[in-house]
């Protein structure tokens, strides 16, 4: 096959013959300062309109071009939170015309620029069709941002950051624009300084938290985030940009002396969750009889088991209600205060010529379990230089040092929540727990305190590097070639050692055992385009691009295990029987090429056209190239010579845009294989074979097409931005995991049979997106800004493919069913006979309201969303205080740790358990609400059928429903309280230029109907696609920190 | 402060002069382009085969291997669910001891709607996927080895394929499609097939692999199940006459690899069953009895939920343990059961009393550690005739359990009670209260899996399961 490299030939020829043009040019410098301070403005964004020349201001606020073609030239000045401003500039050859701008602040940012990190290209906001959104490194300095995923919560909308997690080191779940794929990830691709950068969540399995590599990033580091929120926006980048980029743009230094940034904070985190008590109730049979032996068993002589629903049918009588919340109970309680200590000392400058920024960082951190630690180095060189006057390279490069222990949650017998949640309500002496055997620990759920969990901990250590070299050629003024080669490499170790004796529950275990896995993860990117900027007549400015893209995304891993270790030491090679190892290899290629047409029309009207082609080696062999084409269109309306100068309508632009981008399969999906493994036949180990999966030659990539439509507009003289926006965004050729049945004899127990994948389904998602910037304070001694962003989305599954739905969470709580949304709550719903009395409900009282099969009852995204912040600035920026707010809403969730407690508490009591005997509210209180009661009994023993052919002996069908419950929240998540030292003690410390100290919160409050511990969590981790449940997963943890900042 | 009021035109000069450039930028061009691109996305497959691949003399030994390990999956397990312990748990020989409400459904013999998963959906796909495995390599074996269909691997495989087809007529209800497939992807749908359809079929297979090798006491004991099931007690004696009580064939576990454990000592282990004793009022005695044939031990910890006391089957008392899938035991206890239907009461006592005799010789020769695990002499005393037919029954089904403990007959046992005995499923599964609140159910047969109604000839009302 010959494919896309023409495009890399064609460039290479434009480089040729461009490169003998030269030009007559002289220079423009100039400084840009904020017209009310007249402080010089440092990284402004400066252009030479109608080129490829372009800079940003150093710290002085000083810029010069020192080759610009001589004549009439235009000099164009963007930056965040100014408005634009041009000027008109006669260039003399081999003279310097100076220039220099006020910019006055606004709350509009038209003129922000955005670089893509497949062309290179920098484009202003008010040529895009779509709306993109920003995170400035000034958001984050006034935050409280315990992990690069904060700073994520609450800052763009329609992006969804759930924090599905509190355990730390752990990773969060990204939604942008609601969910395109049934079977593939939902998530986005991301972009450091142009490079791919790696999500991976993988690691050792501690029963449902994943691990992050979203937050090997330092945040110190960020400089900006871009949200490229779908196709309409990411249509260049292709086979991979479905579910949106983020594209992560690190500090670079400004030319000038060198300035150095130090920091250090120090802080706790805390669990302030509403954990449940646990009930016992009990008819006594013994007046006066202890309830408990000596190893938290029940007296079954004196007491009798009484639950409600049997007090309720008068099967005994409830006398005696035992209860305690062992999360509230000093010598039991699992969790303690944990720390977090962060130190960072940047220094950045240069010259006109080169410029570098070089940081590094510390962190350590201790979470609620003293065996869930933290320590991350990572250090950071970026340098840009002008190696000559039209030629610019960069080098990016870091390096992260991860090491992380992650405690046992979720679903997990060593899960200290799930040893506490259903623990005995009852207090053991400290003999009294040493006597109690491993396995059968004393007042536990499942029979272990944390002493002995702890020494189950896998650790897992990351060395990672992202490498990225960027070269920008301007061998033409109105020609720049731009090129990018990078790699994002990471080394993972991840280990478990249980030592012998320490677990003596299992054959495996008694021994102690080891399990270690080596992996090595790359991302190769690399990118070029030729970007060709011309006015074909006065009014227009043209530019094209024209480009290539290649990626290689390769893992590897080796893995080890055995049993009977050798006391105190970690490795494979110290066990002595059950050896396994393992080996892995995964790696995907894309080739891609693409050509881009822009028109501005007075700077005021932007169209612009794409198409790229890719080829990818996960699609089936029977399937070519594919095409995705984008269009937008971007009008500012308000700069056209008709409409009315206003200051309450101060600026206004419409824009549209369309795309499509796609999502390519899995590594082998398209590939029929067998497995190589091993039998036992005649005594003997033999090689052998086992189908692992059924693969498809057509198989193809999912391809999302989305149109956007909306406005910006600047009110009362820009003090006030507002941005609205509604996207439809329709996946088609979804890629469906189609169940095969199993009497084809293709369901093994290789994860990957019994289905085979299939371009087969269609979603839609849409709605509206909303922002509301206002400068609604200023005067001398006072600034509040506050900010408002909200948005609704709605999803459903337009065709499925399949005759049934298909089913997941418990089962069959989450479906993806045809005419709905995808990964929706159905549920066989129920009602109280006679509600609204409070009593203690019979197994009779609960009647089935779906007698025939499943009704929808919610969404598993959430449908609205809005985050408020603000900040105030006192006394001539001497104290600043910010905060944010976030509200959730439309979204369900399955309140599994409840469900399990119930259901487990109340086997435990039929059973005549000795252990564990705490139970749930509804099983087990008398007070307990009617709700609690009844979704206990419809769930354990079943609602009535009231269409059963024997009223005297109905049927019963037991249904989950009353534990998937609404899951709105509004959280305040961020607070902080900056002071800044005057700048008059710069006399007292000369070299000091700035010094600050805050105190700050996260996680601060929660307000939420519903009744588990957070509405937030996912039993899943991060990795989980659609779930929505809890169970017993640590919440989130509130923060508070103490930070000081010093500049020099 | 400045402000343009107009676009001004760039000054860019002409390229004209510039063709040798341009030559060699073309040139460049084309070179590239008659590059073969492709190449750039070949990526290399280190770790799998694909089917065609082993499709040789020299794979063959592979590809039977591959057989004989997709059947130990299926019927017996890789340290964890598959027929053999769901087969366990439906009927008396365990209950569970964990959280999994899966476990606790099947147990239970209330088991979940189909579109919630159930224990035994596992064992369903994984004797389906064996019993194609088996017959595919069956086919390759007919095809490329020398001998042909007299290979005796070819018998191994059609009686795999055999037992595969028995276990999923003895544990599923009576319409189970038995579908096919080529090289590894769907090729024909198969109708849903009786219980008695099922048992016919599978004698097609060890018939086929007698017609191979007709001296394969695999295939003739297996035969001689499937007609003990189909009702024909002569002919399944028939089958068996000259199996030797002395032969053995084995689900051979290891513990080379993970999937290779002994499921029963994994899972027992992990503390999620429990052997039971009269479970659910009807069921038999397997502690109490204090039978050599069933050893067994308490651990003082509870099951895996921190609640059920846990007792410990020593049948299996390691990863390594493999399970009897047919013997000569099982050859004379069928020929004992056509001797109690053809009323030759002294035949069948003899029968099994000569198996008694033999006790420990004979569990020493099947069961790891046997010896070491049930002290001697271990002896069990001669039966005597009880009197009453029906209680010729209970002790022949009794035999048969104690003798068969724990390998994938009792359920299947237990539904020829009801079918061929006429009794009451009430007198012979679990009943009564169950262990962890609420009541057994009525259910007497597993349920086809959800994904199956992916199958256009099936629907799940085919499935009646309740009736054996």
């Amino acid at each position: 096959m010959k494919r896309g490299l023409w495009l890399i030939a064609v460039l290479c020829a434009m480089a040729m013959t461009a490169a003998e043009v030269a030009a007559q040019t002289g220079a423009i410098g100039g400084v840009v300062t904020d017209q009310a301070t007249q402080q010089p403005l440092a990284g402004v964004h400066v252009t030479v309109v109608g080129t490829n020349l372009s800079q940003l201001t150093n710290t002085t606020g000083q810029f010069l071009f020192p080759a610009v073609p001589a004549g009439p030239q235009v000099l164009r000045i963007a930056a965040l939170g100014y408005t634009a401003d041009d000027a008109r500039v006669t260039v003399v050859s081999n003279a310097t015309q100076r220039v220099t701008f006020e910019l006055r602040v606004s709350a509009i940012v038209l003129d922000q620029v955005i670089v893509s990190a497949v062309t290179g290209r920098a484009e202003r906001k008010r040529e895009l069709g779509t709306n993109s959104a920003s995170i400035s490194a000034r958001e984050l300095e006034l935050a409280p941002i315990t992990k690069f995923s904060d700073a994520l919560v609450g800052r763009a909308s329609g992006v969804q950051m759930q924090q599905v997690n509190g355990s730390i080191g752990t990773s969060q779940r990204i939604r942008i624009r609601g969910a395109n794929s049934i079977s593939l990830s939902n998530e986005p691709l991301i972009f450091v300084d142009g490079i791919q950068f790696s999500n991976s969540k993988g690691g050792f399995g501690v029963g449902g938290a994943d691990y992050s590599r979203l937050n090997d990033l330092n945040s110190e580091d960020i400089a900006n985030i871009e949200i490229l929120k779908g196709p309409a926006a990411s249509a260049l980048y292709g086979t991979a940009a479905a579910n949106g980029v983020i594209l992560i743009t690190t500090r670079s230094g400004q030319a000038g002396s060198a300035q150095w940034r130090a920091y250090a904070e120090a802080g706790t985190s805390q669990d302030h969750n509403p954990w449940p008590s646990n009930f016992l109730s009990l008819e006594t049979r013994q007046s006066g009889a202890s309830v408990f032996d000596d190893r938290g068993r029940l007296n079954r002589t004196g007491y009798t088991y009484c639950p409600n629903e049997s007090a309720a049918r008068g099967v005994c009588t409830q006398d005696q209600l035992v209860a305690l919340n062992v999360f509230n109970t000093p010598s039991l309680n699992p969790l303690q205060d944990g720390s977090r200590s962060q130190f960072g000392l940047s220094v950045s400058g240069g010259t006109d010529v080169a410029t570098y920024y070089v940081s590094g960082d510390y962190t350590d951190e201790v979470g609620v379990y003293s065996f869930n630690t933290q320590d991350r180095m990572s250090l950071r060189a970026n340098t840009n230089a002008r190696v000559r006057d039209n030629v610019g390279v960069g080098v990016n490069a870091s390096y992260t040092r991860t090491k992380l222990r992650l405690n046992q949650n979720d679903n997990n017998i060593f899960s200290p929540i799930i040893n506490g949640v259903l623990a005995s309500p009852w207090v053991p002496t400290q003999e009294q727990r040493d006597e109690s055997p491993i396995g059968a620990r004393a007042g536990t759920g499942f029979g272990y305190y944390l002493d002995d969990i702890e020494n189950l901990t896998p650790r897992q250590t990351v060395d990672r590097f992202v490498v990225g070299g960027n070269t920008s050629w301007q061998p033409l003024s109105f020609l720049s070639l731009n090129s990018n080669i990078g790699l994002d490499f990471f080394s993972r170790d991840d280990g478990s050692t249980l030592q012998p004796g320490r677990l003596p529950i299992a054959a495996t275990w008694t021994p102690g055992n080891r399990s270690n896995q080596r992996s090595s993860s790359y991302i190769w990117t690399m990118n070029a385009a030729g970007v060709a900027s011309f006015n074909p007549t006065e009014e227009i400015a043209a530019t094209t691009t024209l480009g290539t893209g290649f990626t290689r995304e390769q893992f590897e891993s080796t893995y080890c295990s055995g049993v009977g270790i050798v006391e105190g030491t970690s490795s494979c090679s110290a066990t002595s029987s059950l050896f396994a190892v393992d080996e892995d290899y995964t790696q995907v290629r894309t080739i891609g090429a693409y050509l881009q047409q822009s028109l501005a029309w007075r700077d005021r009207l932007f169209v612009a056209a794409s198409v790229r082609g890719d080829d990818n080696s996960a699609f089936g062999q029977d399937f070519g190239f594919i095409y995705y084409p984008g269009a937008s269109l971007s009008w500012v309306l308000s700069e056209e010579p008709f409409f009315p100068q206003t200051d309450l309508l101060s600026n206004l632009r419409l824009r549209t845009a369309y795309g499509r981008s796609g999502q390519r399969p899995n590594f082998r999906d398209a590939t029929t294989l067998l497995e190589p493994v091993s039998a036992t036949v005649g005594n003997n180990e033999v090689s052998a074979v086992r189908l692992n999966r059924v693969g498809n030659l057509d198989l193809k990539p999912e391809k999302t097409s989305e149109f956007e439509i909306g406005f910006d507009a600047g009110l009362l003289n820009d003090r006030v931005a507002l941005e609205f926006g509604y996207f439809q965004k329709r996946s088609e050729d979804a890629l469906v995991r189609v169940p095969l049945p199993p009497s084809y004899g293709l369901s093994g127990d290789a994860i990957n049979t019994g289905a085979i994948w299939n371009n087969l389904g269609s979603i839609n998602n849409w709605g509206t997106e909303m922002s509301l910037s206002a400068r609604v304070m200023q005067t001398q001694n006072a600034v509040l800004n506050m900010r408002l962003i909200a948005s609704t989305l709605d999803n459903k599954i337009e065709r499925l493919g399949l005759d049934a739905p298909i089913t997941h969470n418990r089962g069959s709580v989450q479906m993806h069913k045809e005419g709905f949304p995808t990964g929706s709550f159905h549920v066989r719903r129920y009602e109280i006979r006679e509600p609204g009395k409070q009593r203690l409900l019979t197994r009779d009282d609960v009647i089935l309201v779906d007698t025939d099969s499943v009704t929808f009852l919610g969404r598993s995204l959430p449908t609205n969303t809005q985050a408020l912040s603000g900040d105030l600035t006192l006394f001539r920026n001497l104290v600043t205080i910010s905060g944010l707010f976030e509200r959730r809403a439309g979204m369900y969730l399955l309140n599994d740790t409840e469900r399990f407690r119930c259901n487990t508490g109340f086997s435990r009591g039929g059973s005549g358990a000795s252990q564990g005997m705490g139970n749930c509210a509804g099983v087990a209180d008398p007070t307990a609400s009617l709700e609690d009661q009844a979704r206990f009994i419809a769930m354990r023993i079943g609602a009535v059928d009231p269409t059963s052919p024997d009223p005297t002996s109905p049927q019963r069908v037991t249904t989950l429903a009353g534990y998937v419950e609404k899951a709105d929240f509004i959280k305040w998540r961020e607070a902080s309280l900056t002071l800044n030292v005057p700048s008059s003690l710069s006399a007292v410390a000369p070299m000091l230029q700035g010094a600050s100290v805050s105190l700050s919160g996260r996680n601060l409050a929660t307000w939420t109907d519903y009744t588990g511990i957070d509405p937030e969590l996912n039993e899943g981790g991060g990795s989980s696609n659609f779930n929505q449940g809890e169970f017993n997963t640590q919440p989130p943890l509130r923060y508070y920190t103490l930070r000081f900042n010093f500049s020099f | 402060m400045k402000k343009a009021t107009s676009i001004m035109m760039m000054n860019t000069r002409p390229m004209a002069g510039r063709l040798s450039r341009l030559a060699l930028g073309a040139t460049i061009a084309l070179s590239l382009a008659a590059c073969d691109t492709g190449k750039l996305l070949e990526v290399p497959e280190p770790t799998f085969a694909t089917p065609i691949s082993l499709r040789t003399i020299e794979g063959l030994p592979i590809l039977y291997a591959g057989g004989i390990g997709d059947f130990q999956i299926a019927y017996s397990g890789s340290g964890g669910d598959a027929f053999l312990t769901a087969s366990s748990l439906f009927s008396d020989e365990f209950h569970t001891s964990d959280t999994f409400t899966t476990r606790q459904a099947t147990d239970q013999r209330e088991q979940q709607p189909t579109i919630e998963g159930n224990l035994s959906d596992a064992g369903f796909s994984r004797l389906q996927y064996a019993r194609r495995s088996a017959a595919e390599v069956a086919e390759v074996i007919a095809e490329i080895s020398p001998q042909g269909t007299a290979d005796t691997r070819y018998a191994v495989m059609k009686s795999l394929e055999g037992f595969a087809i028995t276990a999923l007529a003895e544990g599923w209800c009576g319409a189970v499609p038995l579908g096919t497939a080529r090289g590894g992807a769907p090729a024909e749908e198969g109708a849903p097939l009786s219980t008695q359809q099922l048992f016919d079929e599978a004698i097609k297979r060890f018939d086929a692999a007698l017609a191979g090798t007709a001296g394969s006491h695999l295939a003739a004991v297996g035969k001689g199940r499937a007609l003990l099931n189909n009702n024909q007690p002569a002919a399944a004696a028939a089958a068996v006459a000259n199996v030797p009580t002395s032969f053995v064939y084995n689900i051979e576990h290891s513990s080379n690899s993970a999937r290779q454990y002994n499921p029963i000592f994994a899972l027992q282990s992990n503390r999620r069953y429990s052997m039971s004793d009269k479970e659910g009022l009807n069921g038999l005695p397997y502690r109490s009895a204090n039978d050599p044939r069933l050893p067994f031990w308490q651990d003082p910890a509870n099951g895996f939920d921190n609640a059920v006391p846990l007792f410990v089957s020593d049948r299996y008392p390691s990863f390594t343990s493999d399970v009897v899938l047919a013997d000569g035991i099982e050859a004379r206890l069928i020929e004992a059961e056509a001797a109690l239907r053809a009323n030759n009461t002294g035949l069948w006592l003899s029968t099994l009393n000569e198996l008694r005799a033999n006790v420990r010789a004979l569990m020493t020769a099947r069961y790891e550690q046997y010896a070491a695990k049930v002290p001697a002499p271990g002896t069990l005393a001669p039966l005597t005739d009880p009197g009453s037919q029906a209680a010729r029954v209970d002790l022949m089904f009794q035999e048969r359990a104690f003798w068969l403990f724990l390998t994938g007959h009792r359920h299947g046992d237990m539904r020829r009670l009801v079918r061929q005995y006429n009794r009451s499923p009430g007198n012979v599964f679990p009943t009564g209260p169950h262990h962890r609140g609420g009541d057994y159910g009525t259910e007497v047969v597993f349920p086809i899996p959800f994904a199956e109604q992916e199958n256009s000839q099936f629907s799940h009302d085919m499935c009646v399961l309740t009736q054996a």
